[in-house]
């Protein structure tokens, strides 16, 4: 088990806040909300109130997807991900192309979305995404295989 | 376009989630904070305009002035008969509202009579 002391907090912020962030847009925040969510779970995790879990990651994700769904559904916002504003940076492309992938990513399915995201993004495994989403692994394979395929038709489209 | 799925899950890890703020620093306080100075901007727009509407006003000249200014007395408006009690004693003793008609006549009709009358002064004039 894993405590969340205020080092290893500090770093899982490091490393994960901003793909945490941007998750939230997966789930249907603007990225403002998004960002004020991740703050809320990791200065809740800061204080102690949150207990202690096996694999802090996966646990992260959950709480965020948790939060964000509260957040979406107390604000009676849309599911799909918002569009119009950057949630993903590129050192070399430019803006288009980055908007390009927004809008790719926004025409998937919500769980397709999530999907893709986690494994690309968030470096989980098949496995830890499953446990993560409570979702029968082989759901979630055949979901991320799905996400691919459509996403590289909707780039290529563009 | 990356093809098989190696390559295209390497071009989507490519693209890197937009920084987030540091740790602690709070952007949620910035919106009441605007709309505390909002809130307050219309409060003193409108003192501010209540005011001036109150001062402009009080410059305007009223009704009735002119008319005190010919006879030397109480705007006609301040000595108006009340219609309802007017109305009740019309349906219920005409020959007192009659009287009473009479009575208020005096006071709100033009005073032709007097030294400083209405009429006297249109004469002259």
């Amino acid at each position: 088990m894993n405590k969340f002391t205020p080092e290893l907090v500090k770093a899982l912020y490091e490393q994960h806040g901003a793909a945490l962030a941007a998750y939230g847009c997966c789930c249907g925040l603007d990225f403002g909300s998004a960002e004020d969510v991740v703050q809320q779970v990791f200065l809740k995790l800061l204080q102690g109130t949150l207990r202690e879990v096996k694999a802090p990651v996966p646990y992260l994700y959950r709480v965020v997807r948790n939060a964000s769904s509260n957040q979406r559904r107390d604000r009676r916002r849309e599911t799909e991900m918002p569009g119009g504003e950057f949630c993903f940076t590129h050192p070399t492309v430019d803006q288009a192309e980055v908007i390009s992938l927004q809008d790719a990513l926004r025409s998937l399915p919500e769980e397709q979305r999530e999907t893709v995201f986690l494994r690309t993004w968030s470096g989980m495994t098949i496995q830890e995404i499953a446990e993560a989403t409570e979702t029968p692994l082989n759901t979630v394979a055949s979901r991320y295989r799905y996400a691919l395929e459509k996403l590289r038709e909707r780039l290529r489209e563009r | 376009m990356p093809l098989d799925d190696k390559d295209l899950e390497k071009y989507l890890r490519e693209f890197q989630p937009r920084a987030v703020r540091p740790l602690g620093s709070s952007q949620q306080t910035a919106i009441p904070w605007m709309g505390r100075l909002a809130a307050a901007a219309v409060v003193l727009l409108s003192v501010s305009g209540g005011l001036w509407y109150a001062r402009h006003k009080s410059n305007m000249p009223r009704a009735g002035v002119k008319l005190e200014t010919f006879r030397g007395e109480v705007p006609v408006e301040e000595r108006r008969p009340n219609a309802i009690l007017l109305t009740k004693l019309a349906l219920e003793d005409p020959k007192r509202f009659e009287e009473q008609l009479e009575a208020e006549s005096q006071h709100i009709l033009p005073d032709f009579g007097g030294q400083q009358s209405t009429l006297r002064i249109l004469t002259k004039e």
